[in-house]
């Protein structure tokens, strides 16, 4: 059954007319949108998209029956891979202007390794080491051409408080309060629609978060929070709000433990993101594992590095959870993907098979 | 029926905690007035009637105790870190400490148990002209710390409350002269010196009275800082200049001439009473800064690093310290002080760490604190200049010692009247920190700040019983029964 549906779905990626056509998938269970496993449910794709799901699918396609849960694919929150390395400019502070799509290598061996651990999606911040350091871009991991991998050109300008940021002896800030203001001068100057609508900012601080949020109040802009460094010091800003949080190597999950407890238990939901954060290649679903085991909550713990992430990016109904009208960006897991054993089988991506595990042994 | 009761209790709650009525011995107003056996009133955090010579049944009493308006320190560096200036530049008059301030510091709940309830907050001494003050109460506000016990922090009341200009040493703190590879550094730049630091503060003001006089005509193009010093110069907003000399006291007197600044204050003062006839016919007011028993911290205890200095190596045309070098010279033996060469004194000092966030190099109180005496207190009122204390970075640990009520009782004991000593922090420290209709008395109408002693407060002996803020109990040291 196993290497039937993978040959089956292999098939329709080496059959680009079958593309044109529906085909539905009909795996053992279906991770829904609302985080709940169900099964005997049909995923029904056409042009890329999902076109249906239900127990009975209505439209008629072909049937390919799938071993393992099927799962929407996880997304970045916020990261650096498949960039370059350097992704700032030094010799100011203040760079709204540079994108951080410029600056990608789309034909990196990174996307490949993302792939097969489930990951289809990654925004690209830039470094955060400037004021205002630029806009990012969300980026697919995989697909033909330029135009088809690149989902969103400027997702959101991007800026930091944290120190590598602010504290700088050769141009300046040498401090928060200089930070703070070169934001302000920015915020003065800036044209209406130069921010676009919000602005993620790398915080380590509550006196920073205070004056960020105190700034963009006077230009009525959201602002997504990406928490750095001790976050229970200051995690308290945050309630019944989504945010941004790196992730965390296995090691200090112990450290930050009854931090995350208390975020999640005032209301707080995460969207993890690798830059910053640990940079072992599962470090997105091994930090959803941690969520789900600090908090009991699987269905929010998934959302954490699927529905949170796309919903901080405005794409909710474009990525990040298996509902009509979605990208078919699926990854086939060997068991439900918070669970330590579970292994990534196949993923599509746009419709497309673009990964499967070798016969017989998933990737680690 | 659940639900009423539940809604009563919540009642009850409010209640209790929305009005409050003392009765005390004696009574403090904070001006300089004692009242006998008065009966306070205390709703919605406010001060509802104070009244002499009654009784009242079911009022909270503890015999012998005495009640104080809540301390207001006058110039205070807490939750104030190095992130609050900003030091690329040497003028940063728009900069407001009350955007950087970290509300959740332990030091503002250290200060509410030592009776502290309101401060003024200056911004750090190491740029010229370093930004906007803030008077903030001690308690009240949300801490966003996830693992805070209880819900204190500073709340913030005027977050332009004085603009801070720093004379002397610290100014020009970390500047250097452009020399080969460092040139890249910002603090390769003026000033170096004292006629630096104030060459930046004229060089400001004079550009301020043109935007002034645009601002008038309306033909201004917007700049925050200098809309910071027009206001100043329009007596919209006071100054705050930190000056410890003498010398550095009588500049201050002088840039106010030149520029008629309305509202200026000296903060700290250390070696004021020099200058105190000139300030007091300048009607200036000092905000003395903290003195301490103890010898590493600003009373002149020990010999400053300038002093050392001439120790080692007299000079053959000696300067204004002269007169004290004979009385030190003969203390060197006793203090097991050997005289070290210049150089290495100079390294001495250079790496002597830094002894708090927010006042420069170690050297600075010490190499500027040469004339100061512990009678400053009492030198100033005596030539009838107005004061307030502070207590600058005292409350930064819980150090008792350096609190706000001992620099009070440290004043008494060199000299100075109870009653105007108690007024220095309490209804002066509010009028200097444009407070003084709502802070720093008791009487109705006021905020319903008090603390509760064990006895007279400034007894040695004596310690914050009840501290109320906003009409509620948030210390509370009462004896178990």
């Amino acid at each position: 059954m196993f290497a039937l549906s993978t040959f089956l779905i292999g098939l329709l990626a080496t059959a680009p007319c079958w593309q044109q056509n529906t085909v539905i998938l009909q795996p053992d269970a279906v991770l829904l949108a609302d985080g709940t496993l169900q099964e005997h449910v049909g995923v029904a794709i056409r042009d890329g998209r999902i076109l249906e799901i239900g127990v009975s699918v209505q439209v008629s396609g072909l049937r390919v029956p799938l071993q393992g849960v099927l799962a929407p694919g996880m997304v970045d929150a916020f990261s650096g891979r498949g960039a370059e390395r350097l992704l700032t400019e030094q010799s100011r502070q203040l760079t709204p202007q540079l994108r951080a799509a410029d600056g990608l290598q789309l034909a990196s061996p990174v996307w490949e390794s993302l792939l097969a651990r489930g990951v289809t999606a990654v925004h690209i911040t830039p470094d955060p080491t400037n004021v205002l350091a630029g806009r990012g871009v969300l980026v697919s991991a995989a697909g033909e051409s330029l135009e088809q991998r690149i989902l969103l050109k400027d997702t959101a300008l991007v800026g930091s408080l944290v120190q590598s940021a602010i504290h700088d002896d050769r141009v300046g800030p040498s401090s928060l309060a200089g930070g703070l203001e070169l934001l302000e001068q920015a915020f003065a100057t800036a044209k209406s629609d130069d921010f676009g609508p919000s602005l993620w900012m790398y915080l380590e601080n509550a006196e920073g978060t205070r004056g960020v949020q105190d700034l963009a109040a006077t230009k009525g802009l959201q602002v997504v929070p990406i928490l750095m460094g001790e976050v229970g010091s200051y995690g308290g800003q945050f309630p019944q709000q989504i945010v941004g949080l790196p992730t965390m190597g296995l090691g200090a999950f112990a450290r930050r433990a009854e931090t995350w407890r208390r975020l999640a238990k005032q209301g707080t939901q995460v969207a993890f993101g690798t830059r910053a954060g640990n940079q072992a290649w599962d470090s997105l679903r091994t930090s959803a594992m941690a969520w789900s085991r600090l908090t009991g909550d699987a269905a929010g713990a998934w959302a954490t590095v699927t529905f949170n992430p796309a919903k901080l990016l405005g794409m909710e109904k474009e990525i990040g959870s298996i509902q009509v009208g979605a990208r078919a960006d699926l990854v086939l897991w060997s068991a439900h993907p918070l669970d330590a054993t579970a292994q990534v089988v196949s993923v599509m991506v746009g419709g497309q098979t673009v990964f499967r595990a070798p016969l017989g042994e998933a990737q680690p | 029926m659940i639900l009423s009761a539940l809604s009563l209790y919540s009642m009850l709650c409010l209640a209790q905690q929305s009005s409050l009525t003392l009765q005390v011995d004696r009574l403090h107003v904070g001006d300089g007035q004692v009242l006998k056996n008065a009966i306070i009133q205390l709703e919605n955090g406010k001060i509802v009637s104070v009244e002499e010579g009654a009784t009242s049944t079911g009022a909270l009493h503890i015999s012998g105790a005495e009640l104080t308006p809540g301390l207001i320190d006058a110039f205070s560096y807490m939750g104030v870190s190095g992130q609050s200036v900003e030091e690329s530049r040497e003028s940063t008059p728009s900069l407001r400490l009350a955007h950087t301030l970290r509300v959740g510091d332990p030091a503002f709940r250290h200060a509410l148990s030592q009776g502290v309830t309101a401060a003024f907050l200056s911004p750090d001494s190491l740029n010229v002209i370093g930004g906007l003050g803030a008077v903030v109460k001690t308690g009240g506000g949300t801490a966003a710390d996830l693992f805070a016990e209880e819900q204190s922090a500073a709340r913030i009341l005027n977050p332009e409350a004085a603009l801070k200009i720093t004379l002397g040493n610290d100014a020009s703190w970390g500047n250097f002269t452009p020399n080969g590879r460092f040139t890249r550094n910002f603090r390769a730049r003026r000033p170096n010196t004292r006629m630096g630091t104030v060459w930046v503060v004229r060089r400001e003001f004079y550009r301020a009275k043109d935007y002034l006089a645009a601002r008038h005509q309306g033909t201004v193009a917007y700049d925050p800082d200098l809309e910071v010093l027009a206001d100043v110069l329009e007596g919209k907003i006071p100054v705050r200049v930190q000056a410890r000399r003498s010398h550095d006291v009588q500049t201050a007197l002088r840039l106010q001439k030149e520029f008629g600044w309305p509202r200026l204050t000296i903060e700290e003062g250390t070696e004021s009473q020099d200058a105190a006839p000139n300030l007091a016919a300048a009607g200036v007011a000092v905000i003395t800064g903290p003195a301490y028993d103890s010898s590493q911290r600003a009373i002149a205890r020990g010999p400053s690093a300038a002093k050392l200095k001439q120790l080692a190596h007299p000079p053959a045309v000696c300067c204004e310290d002269l007169h004290d070098i004979e009385g030190l010279e003969s203390g060197m033996e006793d203090s097991g002080l050997v005289p070290v060469s210049d150089r290495l004194l100079d390294w001495l000092v250079v790496l002597a760490p830094r002894y708090g966030a927010a006042s420069g190099l170690n050297g600075g109180r010490f190499s500027e604190g040469g004339g100061s005496t512990p009678a400053l207190p009492v030198l100033l009122q005596k030539a009838g200049v107005t004061l307030a204390m502070g207590s600058a970075e005292a409350h930064d640990q819980p150090l008792t010692e350096a609190s706000l009520i001992y620099q009070a009782r440290n004043a008494v004991r060199w000299g100075m009247d109870q009653a105007s000593a108690l007024a220095a922090i309490t209804s002066q420290a509010a009028q200097l920190c444009g407070m003084g209709q709502r802070l720093g008395q008791i009487k109705s109408g006021y905020d319903a700040d008090l603390v509760l002693w064990s006895g007279p407060p400034l007894d040695s002996d004596s310690r914050p019983l009840l501290v109320i803020l906003d009409g509620r109990i948030v210390v509370d040291n009462r004896p178990q029964e």
